[in-house]
């Protein structure tokens, strides 16, 4: 809006360029000194950000595949006569939007017409009860589109025959017990019902998930097992899940693009430059890989959508170009698969660290600019146009 | 070699006895190469339609011998191939140069080919194949040897047992000198030059390749059967796992894959701090695996990660726990890169290594 006043915590990056342009030589010399000082000091910090990031992702991502796991075609499965049916239940509605949540996987019981859904967690803030709380979101958007899910199932599916699963890494789980018992003693449920919400325990030493001892699922086969811990030792197949709608873009590139298009490139005699990606191609990547329980023309939207972000992503840090609008082209050194692999991961690490600690440092600086000049509230910078 | 247009070879054995009775009136040239593999084919057929798919032409057909062909650096390389269809095992010979030729032909076929594997030769098989010749020729030499000390492994070394190291030795004191380097810097033999008394004298290496210097095809012949032997468990649990589409749902609608591992068992165990020397050399240039994602969970001894092979991008998911490796096919699978995934183990990780 033209003429807004804000407050100096309001301003961003944009603002400390629009200033940088309009200010004297001598003004600019001294923002651009402190702004690089700041940035080396936040490198440090933006590249151990970036690391959480990309390991949480995948750790998020194991823990859905291992529970996955349990229900590929073992014993688990087969005396509980619960399957794996698909990856991200309705995440077409909206739940890559804040606010929106919506769970990993969905087991169903086809003879008793009951669901598991499930939500995995890695990382667990100091407040588990905000964990629960999400659940308690994805569980509201379950329970307001079950018609729609009983069309794509194809059974009229009853809400007393759901039940919600929060799955965690062993060393987790004395927080979410711990909110789970203090929320029970509470008589009012305003925040989240812990008896909906069924907590399951994973032991990566022994690949072993257990439902926790308080609680019970309807089937009794399942509680049984679950409850002594599953480990299904001589059965030992997995779901190929390499990864979702949700996963990192980062990380998706890397799967998607390097490790599938990339190196079918590479052998492929009639390619010239493997380094030239056709874009369908990516999208048949993806397409083989994202399991979702829609219809196929919803499906081949949202993967077009993933696409996208992850094609806009790479170009953010200079990791591909658009040639044409059918075909990307990898920008790196090198040819072979492993120096390819590599240098799209530094170069990832480089650029991405490097817009960080650049954001920050000029947002830090045109704050403490402001700050200093002693002015409580102003004009938002871009308003002025370019000067 | 001469060999009757309308002859037809139905067994190894047949393929043996015309080698030796070649042997008298034909002097072995020096430098022959018989090169072992195994395969997954099912049968001849689909051997050849194989070979024929990687450039390969099929000058004559003798039964299940063939003398097959193909270009390299603008000239013609032949071999002679048998099926052994008793265990599914290509032979090839060949008087070609094993620097330049073989390796723009047969090993580039097999390193593409997702059917056909070199007849990896673990350390241990390799020692135990020295020990079961000198048990027979006690007055065998070793005229020849490289051997290696890997960084994880267990085996015991009188002199800094910490250091990674490689052996070459050449002299006729060679038996004597491959005991000495065993005891007292811990290596297992890689590639060992034999003299039998009875006139045979061969080189074999670790990737199933044996250089017959002189005499006698029988004990090459040996000594094949024995490696094969100790190599069908392990592709018969190549030939265990799987990569199949599982289909659920009141209608079968949704559709999920499923991956079937097969498995190695690691006795001596891996330690949490293994693991960087394990991502290191799959990458190395011995190995040429590209390891495109991992995870390690720490305290946890858990390492997943999907690998790629450089040489025909086959892709694999492995879950490591402490005394475990499971191999997971991604698309299909691919019998040369597993076996070469499996000698990695046995190398680099654990020289016990077996399959489970």
């Amino acid at each position: 809006m033209w003429g807004e006043i804000i407050k100096a915590s309001q301003l961003g990056p944009e603002d400390y360029d629009i200033y940088y342009k309009r200010s004297s030589n001598e003004t600019k010399q001294k923002l651009k000194k402190e702004k690089e000082k700041l940035k080396r000091y936040f490198e440090e910090f933006a590249r151990s950000e970036l690391y959480d990031q990309i390991e949480r992702d995948k750790k998020h991502h194991n823990l859905v595949r291992l529970c996955a796991k349990s229900f590929a075609n073992t014993e688990l499965s087969k005396e509980s006569g619960y399957e794996f049916y698909f990856a991200e239940p309705l995440i077409e509605f909206g739940s890559l939007s804040e606010g929106n949540n919506s769970f990993d996987l969905l087991l169903f019981n086809q003879t008793e017409q009951r669901g598991i859904f499930i939500e995995c967690k890695t990382s667990i803030p100091n407040r588990a009860q905000k964990v629960m709380i999400e659940v308690q979101r994805s569980i509201r958007l379950v329970e307001a589109q079950l018609d729609y899910l009983s069309n794509i199932i194809g059974v009229k599916l009853n809400k007393n025959k759901m039940e919600y699963v929060l799955c965690v890494y062993d060393k987790d789980s004395r927080s979410i017990i711990d909110t789970i018992l203090s929320q029970s003693k509470k008589s009012e449920k305003t925040k989240y019902d812990p008896k909906l919400i069924k907590l399951w325990i994973y032991h990566p030493r022994t690949q072993v998930i257990q439902l926790y001892k308080d609680h019970l699922h309807e089937n009794r086969n399942l509680t049984e097992m679950l409850i002594s811990g599953f480990s299904d030792t001589g059965f030992r197949s997995k779901f190929e899940l390499p990864y979702c709608i949700r996963t990192h873009p980062y990380r998706i590139l890397k799967l998607a693009i390097i490790g599938d298009c990339y190196a079918k490139n590479l052998h492929d005699n009639s390619i010239i430059d493997p380094k030239n990606i056709k874009i369908d191609k990516i999208f048949n990547a993806l397409e083989k890989n994202i399991f979702l329980g829609i219809d196929i023309e919803k499906r081949k939207e949202l993967i077009k959508d993933t696409l996208t972000q992850v094609l806009r992503y790479g170009e953010k840090y200079q990791l591909l170009e658009y040639v044409n609008d059918e075909e990307i082209r990898l920008i790196c050194i090198g040819k072979d698969l492993l120096i390819v692999s590599h240098n799209i991961q530094e170069k990832f690490c480089k650029n991405w660290v490097d817009q960080k600690s650049e954001n920050q440092a000029k947002e830090d600086v045109i704050k403490k600019y402001y700050k200093d000049k002693g002015i409580k509230g102003i004009m938002r910078l871009s308003d002025y146009g370019e000067l | 070699m001469h060999i009757d247009e309308r002859r037809e070879f139905k067994d190894i054995q047949e393929f043996i006895e015309l080698l030796e009775s070649e042997k008298v009136g034909w002097q072995i040239p020096s430098k022959l190469q018989i090169i072992a593999t195994i395969s997954t084919h099912n049968n001849f057929n689909e051997f050849i339609d194989n070979l024929k798919q990687y450039g390969f032409i099929i000058e004559k057909e003798f039964g299940k011998l063939l003398l097959i062909s193909k270009m390299a650096h603008g000239e013609k390389i032949y071999f002679y191939s048998f099926f052994d269809d008793r265990n599914n095992v290509p032979l090839f010979l060949t008087v070609a140069r094993k620097t330049d030729d073989i390796p723009e032909t047969l090993f580039d076929y097999i390193r593409r080919s997702k059917d056909i594997s070199n007849l990896w030769i673990t350390p241990k098989v390799m020692k135990e194949l020295k020990d079961k010749l000198i048990d027979n020729y006690s007055n065998l030499m070793i005229t020849y040897f490289s051997a290696k000390r890997t960084p994880t492994t267990d085996i015991p070394a009188e002199y800094r047992p910490e250091v990674v190291r490689g052996i070459q030795y050449r002299g006729d004191d060679g038996k004597q000198a491959l005991d000495e380097m065993e005891f007292y810097y811990g290596v297992l033999p890689k590639i060992i030059e034999f003299r039998l008394p009875n006139g045979v004298a061969f080189k074999i290496d670790n990737k199933g390749i044996i250089t017959l210097i002189q005499g006698d095809f029988s004990n090459v012949f040996e000594i094949i059967e024995y490696v094969v032997g100790n190599m069908i468990k392990l592709r018969n649990a190549i030939g265990g796992s799987s990569y199949r589409i599982h289909r659920v749902g009141i209608n079968n609608q949704f559709s999920n894959v499923i991956q079937t591992p097969w498995s190695v068992l690691l006795p001596s165990g891996m330690k949490f701090g293994e693991i960087p020397i394990l991502r290191k050399f799959m990458e190395g240039e011995e190995w040429e695996f590209t390891l495109l994602e991992d995870l390690i969970l720490k305290d946890k001894m858990f390492f997943s990660a999907r690998l790629i092979d450089n040489n025909n991008c086959s892709v694999f998911d492995i879950i490591t726990t402490a005394n475990r490796v499971d191999i997971y096919p991604v698309e299909q699978i691919n019998i040369g890169t597993y076996m070469r995934f499996y000698e990695f183990l046995v190398e680099i990780v654990d020289p016990l290594a077996v399959v489970g």
